[in-house]
């Protein structure tokens, strides 16, 4: 696990938001198998995903509904909101400046 | 998720907690499939899928929290806690929950008295703003009634009041297909029901009517007419029915409204029905029918004259005015009266109060004390109950210290104790509110007859809340001191003693003797409140009446003014007497205008003046003195003494010279140690007959009679023949040789011998009726005796219980004195001793607390005063007896320690 937790945290929202948004309906594991394909680095304690979504889907950025698998179970699959959608333009928006603002102070210091 | 949906979630967290469950196993299952699926083993790859997760409990707690409300979730979770506390001490429980529904089930069902009787608004329209309004004359301070003319120049006059109407209670006789049954009409003068606010539930009232004639006071009664005349017999005479009447006469009958009835003689057209529940005036036995009296009538009915205050008035004040205001201009209208008619308004006044206070007036002080009394005993209650959970808490440190240890903090951990006093009220208070649903029951059946609006009584929403509020100001008051207490732990010592034997808190120890003498002091003053209001009943009851009430049966029978003259009814009364002389088992039978019990007149309707030959008096200073026309044999009945001359004979007629029998009071009074026989009276029955001639010789003197009651001392009083003076009005008393209730039957047939339509009412034997007139004293007695018996003995529990506690803790102590050689019996006189302290303390501060409320019970007293040395005495001697009873268990117990056994226990 190259990154604690805790930095990842502010980011939790912008990365599952991204991949509800390009993948469609997913439950909770198949968003986390999709990060930990994607990056080996953001590598999370899989269980800190759970609170995280349930608060997106307090806040109705995100909203569950039950689904049968292929293998014929019943999961909890999330899909973002036009709320959702919103917010993720934000939460971007708000990521391109702070990475924009570190990477300036780190070329430049 | 909306704030509803997490507030349904807090009550059902285990559905919540499913859901979670089922998506986090359905997250590792799918990853250990994964792995499996990569070619790891079973196992492995259960444990690395377990690592990868992390800890399960810890993402379920706070999504958990996402989910629901996390502080009424947290207050959920302490109630669970309470319960489960509440459950692993099942006796605690028991006796904490019995004690407390108790409390709350005696205060539930008085305060549904206090409600309906004291609290609920009138059930008329916006009935804050109806005032009961009344002459006052300095002369006769208890008289609360108006007369017409005033009545009529008040309502011309004043602006303040918007409407104003007055009435009169009346009898009459309702005859038709059914048996002939007496009805109770109020005789209304002016738009009773627009002034209430209440429309008709079906037809209409007198609004829109033109007045027919009334069934008027005692018609054609002016001075000089000894006849009576009935009034013009006009088709317009009109009434409305009471809702209850219409259903219990008519069975509800729909075409009611039109139907002629027959009343006393006359017909009557039905207007209306009132709405259900409709009563007014309240009064017991309740109103049937309402009739209008019109104007007209006044006109040619002399003794309506501005002095014969006989009505009762109701108004309505301007939504805007205030009742302070309004009562100044009437004052100003009231002296304007006086200098118009100096005769008869000179000093007269006029005063109008809120109508609940007046309906409720007579009878609010007894109900207050009864209400204060019944939250003494929930008080006892709560102070039991703080007892039981101090001790406990003691018990409870080493869970508290632990709960400490982990970081809760003391607040918390109150607020937690708390919840479970809060539990423990709540449980107590609904099973109250079962016991009150029935006790209200049993004491409805308790209750005076004539407690106002005493048909409202029950267990309504109000009720409900009151329990509810109660309860939980109840889980309040014994569970902070507790909580609060008990929080405060010193963890090294409470987990370091390791849960042996622990000393107790000397602090948690003296506040459960205070609580205790708290308990013993209240229990002190109810128990001389009780003691006072049973000796008043007593002493009531065996009060010297005069008279013997043995085996002696009364009836009312009133014979209809429009059917009879006086004279004719004179002659039926007469009639009556005889054929019910006849009857085989009566001693004797006679009728009089009143019954002894009633004390001869107590309205200024029936008290004449009295005028003394050869004493002439001004004519404003006349005294009044109370009569009772009665036929011969009338004192023989009741048992009353002749004491000098003799009783009236069937020789006393219209034809004979007038005679009058005095009771023992007026004789004294007047005549002093003269012989009254042969001195001569005369009456003047201003209102009904004016002022007699000729005089009346006095030819006999008999004892005097108390009539029952708080007030009730001998007054003067003058007996005439019933044959002199007949009248429509009679009470007739029948003295038999057995059961007076089974002569019932053959007295009907009496009456119905001397006319076939004629009703009686009232039937009672003289010892029931009796007991009616002190029903009042009985009802105060018979519930203080219940609360304050509750309170002895719940204060007796709360000494048992810290003084048991007390011995229980010091075991060792008591083991090593023993084993000293401490004589046992010098054991137990301590724990006597200690008792002792505390009943005495309880006891005197009872005492002082007693003397200092004696003010509330001033005037509700017979034959006792309240700061009567005796009374504390048997309190005390009562309250000692219990308290030592309750000590001495505690004590024998510690005197029978065994060393060795208290020794080894350390």
């Amino acid at each position: 696990m190259a990154t604690r937790p805790d930095t990842l945290q502010g980011s939790l929202p912008l990365l599952v938001l991204t991949i509800l948004q390009r993948r469609g309906p997913l439950h909770g594991y198949a968003i986390t198998s999709r990060i930990h394909e994607l990056s080996d680095t953001l590598r999370v304690e899989e269980g800190s995903l759970y609170p995280a979504l349930h608060r997106m889907e307090e806040a109705g950025w995100i909203k569950a509904r039950t689904i049968t698998t292929e293998r014929n179970r019943t999961a909890r699959a999330y899909e973002i909101t036009a709320e959702g959608r919103r917010r993720l333009n934000v939460e971007e928006e708000r990521w391109r400046l702070t990475t924009d603002a570190v990477n300036y102070v780190l070329k430049h210091a | 998720m909306s704030l509803l949906s997490r507030l349904a979630n807090v009550f059902r967290p285990g559905r919540v907690e499913r859901a979670l469950d089922d998506e986090l196993a359905f997250h590792i299952e799918s990853r250990i499939d994964d792995l499996v699926a990569g070619g790891m083993s079973r196992a492995d790859a259960e444990t690395a899928a377990r690592r990868q997760f992390g800890s399960p409990l810890r993402v379920r707690e706070s999504s958990r929290d996402v989910k629901l409300l996390p502080w009424l979730d947290a207050l959920a979770r302490d109630v669970r806690h309470g319960v489960r506390a509440l459950r692993r001490s099942p006796v605690f429980a028991a006796v904490a929950i019995g004690t407390l529904a108790l409390g709350i089930g005696a205060n539930t069902a008085v305060f549904s008295i206090v409600n309906a009787v004291l609290l609920k608004p009138l059930p008329f329209k916006d009935g804050s703003r109806l005032v009961w309004l009344w002459s006052t004359d300095p002369k006769n301070p208890a008289a609360r009634s108006v007369s017409h003319p005033d009545f009529v120049d008040i309502r011309a006059q004043s602006r303040s009041l918007e409407s104003l109407a007055s009435w009169y209670g009346y009898e009459m006789v309702l005859t038709g297909r059914a048996e002939p049954q007496r009805v109770q009409v109020a005789v209304v003068m002016g738009d009773l029901f627009s002034v209430l606010g209440v429309p008709p539930a079906r037809g209409t009232t007198f609004r829109a009517e033109r007045p027919g004639p009334a069934p008027g006071l005692p018609p054609g009664a002016g001075p000089g007419q000894a006849g009576g005349r009935p009034l013009g017999d006009t088709p317009e005479r009109a009434v409305v029915l009471s809702h209850r009447f219409w259903a219990e006469r008519f069975e509800s009958d729909p075409a009611i409204v039109g139907r002629g009835l027959t009343l006393s003689g006359k017909s009557y057209r039905v207007l209306g029905v009132m709405p259900r529940g409709f009563q007014f005036p309240i009064q017991t036995p309740p109103i049937d029918m309402w009739a209008e009296l019109g104007p007209e009538q006044f006109a040619d009915v002399p003794q309506m004259g501005r002095s014969a205050r006989l009505m009762d008035a109701i108004g309505r004040l301007r939504s805007d005015e205030a009742i302070e205001r309004a009562q100044a201009e009437l004052d100003v209208i009231a002296s304007r009266l006086s200098r118009q008619y100096p005769d008869t308004n000179a000093g007269i006044g006029v005063r109008i109060v809120p109508a609940v206070d007046h309906v409720a007036g007579r009878v609010s002080r007894p109900l207050l004390i009864l209400f204060a009394a019944v939250a003494c005993v929930l008080l006892i209650a709560c102070v039991n109950v703080a007892n039981l959970l101090l001790a406990r808490a003691t018990d409870r440190r080493r869970e508290i210290a632990l709960r400490s240890a982990l970081g809760a903090g003391r607040a918390r951990i109150t607020f937690q104790l708390l919840i479970e006093s809060l539990v423990l009220a709540l449980i107590g208070g609904a099973l109250g509110g079962l016991i009150a649903t029935w006790g209200v029951e049993a004491l409805v059946q308790l209750v005076p007859t004539d407690l106002p609006r005493a048909d409202e009584i029950g267990v309504d929403r109000v009720v409900l809340v009151f329990t509810v509020v109660a309860s939980l100001a109840t889980g309040l008051i014994f569970g902070v001191a507790p909580a609060w207490q008990a929080s405060n732990v010193d963890l090294t010592a409470a987990l370091q003693e390791g849960g042996r034997t622990m000393s107790v808190s000397a602090r948690a120890f003296r506040l459960r003797g205070a609580l205790v003498v708290a308990e013993i002091a209240l229990a002190v003053m109810l128990l001389t409140g009780a003691t006072l209001f049973m000796t008043t009943f007593w002493r009531l009851r065996e009060a010297p009446q005069g008279f013997d009430p043995h085996n002696v049966l009364s009836f009312d029978v009133t014979w209809p003014w429009e059917k009879y003259s006086f004279e004719q009814a004179g002659a039926k009364l007469r009639e009556l007497q005889v054929a019910l002389q006849a009857v085989p088992g009566i001693r004797g039978a006679a009728g009089g205008m009143q019954l002894p019990d009633r004390g001869g007149a107590a309205s200024d309707l029936l008290s004449p003046f009295l005028e003394i030959e050869g004493r002439p008096v001004a004519r404003d200073a006349r005294p009044r003195t109370a009569y009772v026309p009665t036929q011969p044999g009338y004192f023989r009945v009741l048992g009353i003494p002749l004491v000098n001359g003799r009783d009236f004979t069937d020789r006393d007629s219209l034809e004979s010279p007038r005679v009058a029998v005095i009771n023992e009071s007026l004789a004294r009074s007047y005549f002093g140690n003269e012989n009254p026989i042969g001195k001569r009276l005369k009456l003047d029955l201003w209102l009904l007959f004016g002022s007699e001639t000729p005089m009346r010789e006095i030819v006999g003197v008999v004892g005097d009679v108390t009539h029952a009651g708080i007030s009730g001392a001998a007054r003067p009083l003058v007996y005439i023949p019933f044959a002199q003076r007949p009248f429509n009005i009679s009470y007739v008393v029948v003295k038999t040789d057995s059961d007076p209730a089974s002569f019932v039957p053959a007295i009907r047939a009496a009456v119905r011998s001397v006319d076939p339509d004629q009703p009686i009412y009232d039937v009672r034997t003289l010892e029931d009726r009796i007991g009616m007139s002190v029903a009042q004293e009985r009802f105060n007695a018979l519930l203080l005796a219940m609360f304050s018996g509750l309170a002895l003995l719940l204060a007796a529990i709360g000494l048992y219980g810290v003084l048991s506690y007390s011995v229980a803790q010091r075991t060792h102590e008591m083991g090593v004195r023993l084993a000293l050689g401490a004589d046992p019996r010098d054991v137990l006189g301590r724990v006597m001793r200690e008792g002792a302290t505390l009943i005495a303390a309880g006891l005197l501060i009872g005492v002082a607390g007693a003397t200092a409320l004696t003010g509330l019970v001033e005037g509700l007293l017979f034959g006792v005063s309240p700061l009567d040395p005796r009374i504390h005495l048997t309190v005390a001697v009562v309250l000692m007896l219990v308290a030592m009873a309750a000590c001495w268990i505690p004590a024998r117990r510690a005197a029978r320690v065994d060393p060795l056994v208290a020794l080894r226990y350390e």
